[in-house]
């Protein structure tokens, strides 16, 4: 009797000590919790987004996620098979850069991932969110994590402003764009049309206020009254698309080439300055109007002079050509991808108007590095030099911080249960804006710029 | 016996090599779990130290973002053209800057950092060095832009246009903000933010890992123990059962022995006794008188009952021996005290005197002896009566060489009382 109550006191803590070790074995492996796999749907096997693989890889290796790349051949395809692949193959996330903000095949697609518990986020291209009102758009999207191309078009915009108002007046910008279906594309148009338009306009009013402001402190006895149709004149200028008369009108409308404008301190002109007012206003209305921006092309099927099925750069180029050769005011172009950047870049080269159309561009590789990196007459004036690797880096990485406080609040509902009864949503922003860098030959030997363009050499090499 | 010993001593070197074996062992598992816990605390101590580094790094950049977006919204200026809010600010983040620096530089010199933390740690600097550059590069452009209002030589034409220049600069402020200094703004602190949290990863399966090593080693150490424990239990069980066997064999050992020894004793006392009269026999008179001839002198008398011969023929032999053995009770219980008595032929009694009975007394009692003897008996309710011849013998010592010669003298005395009628008492002579 007195054995066996040994033995079982033996055995009792033999199992114990066995258990204590099998229990931290396992504890070991379970802390880092299920393996989430983060499908990543890329909208091209391009080198952008090769290197947003880079940062999504990385992040996945960090965090200890299995990513699953998948990628259309084109932009122009459909990815709503790659939804259900990733869908199938047990994805706990899907990170989407969408061909389509709209497209009916992909929401329905994401609509399903998402009713089976996968988060949806997108890359780069955002998915068309509707408002509450209407519930049969696509309203699961967490994050979106990219470039806000609007304020990357509009910064783009704020330049090509500064550039245009160093030309003549009649001098237009225009735009070749490289999507017409793509939402990130036509952001880059509208934030860059809207800003050129209204910096350059308010330039123009900021520099006819002044001289209104100016004028009434001139008052009586002012000579220079009849000077003045000249400082007049060259706000007309702006207003004037063919501005041949005054060259100088834009680059200064203070008149600083015109004693007129600035005399009025003097006393002079004060017959003149009664009318001014009326003139100016005229003109600021005409100012408000002038759309700067000559026109719109699309490479994807929508050119002003060729309609082609093709994309890329060749078509960039031609259509890029054409467009300088019949408009020669055309004194700045914004291209609004890599590809079409290029193709702007080699047709204002092979027209010889490198240094005089400057080129605003998106992304750089290493043909455009050495487009800018020239020692005179750089043909690619600017780029919005893109943050792939961190569109990948923060996809996988809030993907998963969201899947991770996600299973947390659901498999504790009490403690996550908000005021008005709902559960507490997962810390992880709307919107995740990884910026565009705006570079131009100043900058484009710094270490941010190497950064960007390199991000795993460059951080090897710290 | 000597098997007993041996096994005892080889369950006592047993217990000794359980015992040496567990003060080794937890000699060895002090070292262990004090060796794990400096490890741990190490780790424990090196992570702080890490968290802390980056943790003041990230707050100050919070603190410099909040002095940025002070910047963009010109908190605190008295007026539109107020700038030394903005100028304030722009010293506070410039301060903060040399903070993050600071710390930052304190986290590289770190040895041993974890691989995947660290890169992401470089990626998360290079960021918030590009921002301190940013921030820097426009603080540069508006201390330029401010110089000809504070300068004194500066004329009103230089200083209007500054103002001019300044107005626009202050104008485009919110794009400038939300286009180039936000998105590193967020890179830097996202990434520090990534740079963090896989830091803290880092070091929680660091710790993960030292308190496992801690878990196993007491694990290890304790089913060692309980393994010591075990065997200790039955080497004590084996030794607790080995003794039992021993006791148990020693037992029928014992018993065996003590059989031997009365079955001995017993054929021993067949040896020097008379089956018939329960008597010492003629052997024991020999065993008993050897030692004392050489140097001792004692009275003895040998007894024989005439024509007993005629007792056999007429009565049979069973006869006989029961007169025999009544003979024999009565000279046991009536002379027992006085003399040893031996049966030493069929029909003959031989008593040697104890020490303490005087020459005289010794001849008065070979006289009872032979009147006892020769006083009627009753056998198988047959009464029966036969004289009795007896020989004395007053030993002096070295009278004889053997008992054999003795009782060849004392019984041609006898032989001669018998010659001559018997119921006669006849003494050896001393020569």
């Amino acid at each position: 009797m007195k054995t066996g109550k040994r033995m079982r006191l033996a055995a009792c803590l033999l199992a114990a000590a066995l258990g204590s070790v099998s229990l931290f074995g396992c504890g070991a492996a379970n802390r880092g919790g299920k393996r989430y796999k983060i499908a990543m749907i890329a909208q091209a096997p391009t080198p952008f987004w090769e290197d947003v693989r880079t940062g999504a890889q990385d992040a996945a290796d960090e965090l200890g996620y299995e990513l699953m790349y998948y990628s259309t051949e084109d932009v122009t395809k459909d990815q709503s098979d790659l939804v259900r692949d990733a869908k199938s193959a047990g994805a706990d996330a899907i990170c989407i850069a969408a061909n389509s903000a709209t497209n009916e095949n992909l929401m329905t697609a994401l609509k399903a991932a998402a009713n089976s518990d996968i988060q949806i986020f997108t890359l780069d291209a955002d998915v068309d969110i509707p408002d509450d009102t209407d519930t049969s758009k696509f309203t699961e999207r967490r994050a979106y994590i990219g470039t806000d191309y609007e304020s990357a078009g509009s910064m783009a915009g704020r330049n090509a402003a500064n550039y245009l108002a160093a030309e003549e007046s009649n001098a237009r910008a225009a735009v070749i764009c490289h999507s017409q279906t793509l939402a990130s594309a036509q952001k880059r148009v509208d934030g860059f049309v809207s800003t050129l338009n209204s910096e350059l306009r308010s330039k123009k009013i900021f520099d006819l206020e002044a001289a209104r402001r100016a004028m009434p402190q001139g008052g009586e006895g002012n000579p220079g009254g009849e000077g003045n149709p000249n400082g007049e004149g060259n706000p007309n200028g702006e207003g004037n698309p063919n501005g041949e008369g005054n060259p100088n009108g834009e680059g200064n409308p203070n008149g600083g080439g015109n004693p007129g404008g600035e005399g009025n301190p003097n006393g002079e002109g004060g017959q003149g300055a009664p009318n001014a007012p009326d003139q100016i206003d005229m003109q600021i209305n005409t100012i408000n109007n002038t759309d700067y921006v000559y026109d719109v092309l699309y490479t994807d099927g929508t050119g002003f002079t060729e309609k082609t099925d093709k994309t890329g750069s060749l078509d960039a180029e031609t259509v890029t050509t054409n467009l300088l050769t019949a408009h020669p005011e055309i004194k700045v172009l914004f291209a609004t991808d890599e590809a079409t950047t290029v193709g702007v870049c080699r047709a204002v080269d092979g027209l010889g108007l490198a240094g005089q159309v400057k080129v605003i561009g998106v992304h750089m590789n290493d043909e455009l590095y050495d487009c800018m990196n020239r020692e005179s007459d750089a043909v690619l004036t600017a780029t919005l030099l893109l943050n792939p690797y961190n569109i990948g880096y923060f996809g996988v990485f809030y993907a998963g911080r969201y899947i991770n406080e996600y299973e947390e609040i659901h498999s504790n509902r009490e403690e996550n249960t908000m005021k008005d009864g709902k559960l507490r949503e997962p810390g992880v922003p709307k919107v995740v804006d990884t910026g565009a860098l705006y570079v131009t030959k100043e900058n484009l030997n710094t270490e941010q710029v190497s950064l960007l363009r390199n991000p795993e050499e460059y951080a090897k090499s710290k | 016996m000597a098997k007993k010993e041996k096994k005892s001593s080889y369950s006592g070197r047993a217990f000794r090599i359980a015992g040496i074996a567990l003060a080794i062992i937890s000699i060895l598992n002090m070292i262990m779990v004090y060796a794990t816990y400096t490890g741990t605390s190490k780790t424990f101590t090196r992570t702080s130290e890490e968290m802390n580094h980056i943790n003041t790094a990230n707050s100050h950049l919070m603190a410099a973002n909040e002095s940025v977006l002070s910047v963009v919204g010109n908190v605190g200026a008295k007026s539109e053209n107020d700038l030394s809010a903005i100028m304030a600010n722009i010293s506070e983040i410039h301060s903060h800057f040399q903070t993050i620096d600071y710390e930052l530089n304190q986290y590289e010199k770190m040895e041993d950092h974890d691989e995947k933390a660290f890169k992401r740690f470089k990626h998360a600097r290079a960021y918030v060095d590009a921002y301190h550059n940013k921030m820097y590069e426009y603080q540069r452009e508006l201390e330029n832009l401010m110089a000809p209002l504070t300068n004194p030589e500066a004329t009103d034409a230089e200083k209007a246009s500054a103002a001019q220049a300044l107005a626009v600069f202050k104008q485009t402020i919110p794009d400038v903000y939300q286009q180039e200094i936000e998105p590193l703004q967020n890179a830097a602190t996202q990434m520090m933010v990534a740079s963090i949290s896989i830091g803290a990863a880092a070091a929680g399966k660091r710790s993960a890992m030292t308190i496992r090593a801690l878990y196993l080693v007491l694990s290890v150490m304790l089913l060692i123990l309980i393994a010591g424990e075990v065997t200790l239990y039955l080497i004590a069980r084996y030794t607790r059962r080995a003794n039992a066997e021993i006791d148990r064999k020693n037992a029928q050992f014992a018993e065996a022995s003590s059989k031997l020894m009365r079955s001995r004793e017993k054929m021993e006392d067949i040896a020097v006794t008379n089956i018939l009269t329960g008597m010492k026999n003629r052997y024991a008179l020999d065993q008993d008188l050897s030692d004392r001839l050489a140097d001792e002198q004692f009275n003895l008398a040998v007894f024989d009952m005439d024509n007993f011969r005629s007792i056999n023929d007429m009565y049979g032999y069973d006869f006989g021996d029961e007169y025999l053995a009544q003979v024999a009770e009565r000279l046991k219980s009536d002379f027992g005290q006085v003399a040893e008595l031996y049966s030493i032929t069929g029909n003959e009694f031989c008593a040697v005197f104890n020490r303490d009975i005087t020459d005289s007394q010794a001849l008065l009692y070979v006289e009872r002896i032979a009147a006892s003897m020769s006083a009627p008996f009753t056998v198988f309710n047959l009464t029966v009566q036969l004289s009795v011849s007896a020989s004395t013998y007053h030993y002096v010592a070295g009278d004889c060489l053997n008992v054999n010669s003795l009782l060849v003298k004392m019984d041609n005395a006898l032989r001669n009382a018998k010659r001559q009628g018997g119921g006669q008492i006849h003494q050896v002579m001393n020569i």
